[in-house]
């Protein structure tokens, strides 16, 4: 039986820091979030914006038990996602944590530990996995589409379509940056993305009614989906039967355990059919 | 830069025009600024030499369109310039109703003064201010050439709006140019009107 990770700080600390050690953000991660499906562990991070890392390496340490006791699993670059396929299991859950080590040159700068679900300790972490094996059922009445998360980079090299001085975006439709004016554009993550509809799709356009804007695009549309990858605004959502392509307008945590959000409600706009992020390839 | 004949048959519109509508000065920014985007050597801003204007959906880089046309094949697509009309005055100029003093048969004459509203829609803050500022700096150096060659008075190009976010597709970015101008017309009454007696003025 697990006893799964040390909860470090008390139940009524404040929020943020609580979401801080959930997320493992730090002064150069946004969050690192490690996440459980078909015995493979996933680990998913984003850097700060504004921190030069582009071309860093990221070393990625796991240990099984609650000590300092690390050992290196690989070392990556240009991604945002490590794969572990070997995670050692024992009992209903996982109480493994990893390390994440980016460098840079003579930089180094090591992350926290990040534990899979988050801080939470083993009835929570039994609560969470019984909230998302029932949410990955198809409820009867909804329609679940598959599809891939295109995630939009905020670090790397930048773009020649960006202002040398200001850094903004000049040609949305550049096909190097694909409108983020970070090259490369958006990362692919290795596992696909069921979004759960929850209002009618239609893709019909209306005429403004304001005279403002000429003929419009669909409506929005609000799907939801399990919390495994974290999606953010802006990334884009590719429905792979039509090949259309989503940006994601807004997400909200619709369930949480313990500030580990496991559902999300996402809004997102249809791109238009000439938008530069349908030249994006899937692979 | 504009094209003789562009401007001959924007010419002959107005003339053989009863009335000029606000349909006549739509097409106007219509014509003009598809003409001006249909050739990549006219557009200033180097980043925007790309966005030329195709009449095929397939091919165009740019929608310039009325704001009012329907266009389901163009719907969401950006960038784009959408030409509305504003708000029109009549102005009154003199009196018994504008009537030309002593004409006969009595002749009228109206100062119309209108806007129209150029929505320029794109897909970054940036690329939005050079879209705005590329349509901008065109109206004003073309403001001359509009006065001479169409029936206006007046013709000006008033300035850009703010930034304003749209919420479609990703997030897109919109800036108005507000242009106003004037123009007269004049009509006649042939018809007899019977003159209404004054009630006598009581005297105390």
């Amino acid at each position: 039986m697990s006893l799964g990770p040390p909860v470090t700080f008390e139940s009524n600390t404040d929020s943020l820091q609580a979401a801080q050690y959930t997320w493992g953000a730090d002064e150069y991660f946004m969050y690192i979030v490690a996440t459980w499906t078909y015995n493979t562990v996933t680990l998913y991070w984003q850097l700060k914006p504004g921190k030069d890392l582009s071309g860093a390496t990221f070393t990625i340490y796991r240990s099984n038990l609650n000590d300092d006791q690390y050992t290196t699993l690989a070392t990556v670059s240009d991604t945002w996602y490590y794969e572990d396929r070997n995670p050692p299991i024992s009992g209903t859950v996982l109480s493994i944590h990893y390390k994440i080590k980016i460098t840079k040159g003579d930089f180094n700068h090591e992350s926290g530990p990040v534990y899979v679900f988050g801080n939470l300790n083993t009835r929570q972490k039994l609560l969470a996995k019984a909230i998302l094996r029932r949410l990955l059922f198809c409820p009867r009445y909804w329609h679940t589409f598959e599809g891939v998360l295109l995630k939009r980079r905020y670090n790397g090299v930048r773009c020649a379509c960006v202002d040398s001085i200001t850094k903004e975006i000049l040609n949305s439709d550049c096909t190097t940056c694909f409108g983020t004016g970070i090259q490369g554009g958006y990362w692919q993550p290795p596992s696909k993305v069921a979004m759960i509809t929850r209002t009618p799709l239609s893709l019909t356009p209306t005429l403004d009614t304001n005279l403002n804007m000429g003929t419009v695009a669909p409506q929005p549309i609000r799907f939801q989906t399990p919390a495994n990858i974290p999606i953010n605004k802006h990334d884009v959502w590719v429905h792979l039967i039509s090949n259309r392509r989503f940006y994601i307008n807004e997400v909200q945590v619709a369930a949480e355990v313990e500030g580990l959000p496991l559902l999300y409600v996402v809004e997102a706009r249809p791109a238009d059919l000439k938008d530069v992020i349908y030249r994006k390839e899937i692979v | 830069m504009i094209q003789p004949d562009l401007l001959a048959s924007i010419r002959q519109r107005f003339q053989e025009a009863k009335l000029i509508s606000p349909v006549d000065i739509t097409a106007l920014f219509v014509a003009l600024l598809t003409s001006y985007f249909s050739n990549s050597e006219n557009i200033q801003h180097e980043t925007l030499k790309n966005r030329t204007y195709d009449p095929d959906y397939d091919k165009t880089k740019i929608i310039i369109d009325a704001a009012g046309r329907w266009a389901p094949e163009n719907a969401g697509t950006r960038p784009a310039i959408l030409i509305a009309r504003g708000e029109w005055r009549a102005m009154q100029e003199g009196s018994e109703g504008g009537r030309i003093l002593g004409s006969v048969p009595a002749t009228y004459v109206r100062k119309y003064l209108g806007q129209h509203r150029l929505q320029c829609i794109s897909k970054s803050p940036a690329e939005t201010d050079l879209l705005v500022d590329e349509v901008f700096r065109f109206l004003i150096h073309i403001e001359p050439i509009i006065l001479q060659e169409l029936p206006f008075i007046t013709f000006a190009v008033q300035g850009i709006g703010p930034l304003a976010a749209v919420p479609e597709g990703r997030q897109h970015w919109l800036s108005t140019i507000l242009v106003t101008y004037s123009f007269a017309e004049s009509w006649m009454i042939t018809t007899p009107v019977t003159e209404i007696e004054q009630p006598p003025i009581p005297v105390e």
